[in-house]
């Protein structure tokens, strides 16, 4: 299904397996919003200087330069510092929430992300004009996913 | 038309998933992932299929355990959400990758599958790449 739930919306999609950030990115396209890949933290340092993101959905557990390490360097930069970021993982972390808030993220949600999964998790302002139509890809609710406040 | 034996799968898939979160075993979860990956296949549900059976891969990989029947299962997964989606162009490596390990793994039944969706997959096209639709 597409809608305009994140019409606008600039987001960054930072996760080292690239089919998986395609197909994130082609969801979030059909849903109205631009998109760009990064598959390491630094790329990410990159795309986020040119692309200026709304929103940066990062992926925790990646070689180098982790979620967790990038986040810190994110929120230490004044320029950064107000970036909307969902830390992403599918791994079955016990301290991942702890973790990811004391990084800085502002939520954590599990992967493979889901649209109606992203929209409950941002805060109004960053949602598009269809966000409260928004039932994803899914036709309904996909329990097996779910959100934490990071 | 509900088909309820493959909403049922799903919803058995689900929970398994939701299981998994919470033991210490990436692999097994990543099998549940797959599992729940062909069962929105099995609903009709490629996009789905595709994004679970992805999530899947790139945790086996992740995992780092080589050439074995998960990395091998979990491509082909994705292969078959990628053709149910008419992405053939994106379903071929995988078929390809997959096809290999299995030869290595000695699994005659999916170097089968894989070479026959190949197979089609030439003869369907005349010998010409169609577009993605990724």
């Amino acid at each position: 299904m597409k809608g305009d739930a994140l019409l606008g919306r600039r987001i960054l999609i930072v996760d080292d397996h690239e089919d998986t950030a395609n197909a994130m990115a082609r969801m979030l396209s059909d849903h109205g919003a631009l998109t760009r890949i990064a598959v390491d933290g630094l790329e990410a340092v990159q795309w986020i200087q040119t692309f200026s993101p709304d929103i940066a959905l990062v992926d925790i557990v990646m070689p180098g330069v982790d979620g967790f390490q990038l986040a810190r360097q994110l929120r230490a930069e004044k320029s950064t510092r107000s970036l909307y970021l969902v830390a992403m993982t599918s791994w079955p972390l016990d301290d991942a929430t702890t973790r990811s808030a004391a990084a800085g993220f502002d939520v954590l949600l599990r992967k493979p992300l889901l649209v109606e999964t992203l929209l409950s998790a941002l805060p109004l302002r960053l949602r598009g004009s269809g966000a409260g139509e928004a039932r994803a890809e899914t036709g309904g609710t996909d329990s097996a996913g779910g959100a934490t406040p990071a | 038309m509900l088909n309820v034996g493959a909403h049922l799968r799903v919803l058995r898939a689900k929970g398994a998933v939701a299981r998994c979160r919470g033991l210490d075993d990436p692999r097994r979860l990543a099998n549940a992932m797959r599992h729940l990956g062909e069962a929105y296949g099995y609903a009709a549900n490629p996009a789905l299929a595709e994004r679970w059976c992805l999530e899947a891969l790139s945790m086996i990989r992740r995992l780092g355990t080589g050439a074995s029947l998960d990395l091998a299962n979990a491509l082909r997964a994705v292969a078959v959400a990628r053709d149910d989606l008419g992405a053939r162009d994106a379903a071929r490596p995988m078929w390809r990758e997959a096809r290999d390990l299995y030869r290595a793994l000695g699994v005659a039944e999916g170097v089968a599958e894989c070479d026959a969706r190949l197979a089609k997959d030439a003869d369907g096209d005349g010998g010409t790449e169609s577009p993605p639709r990724l």
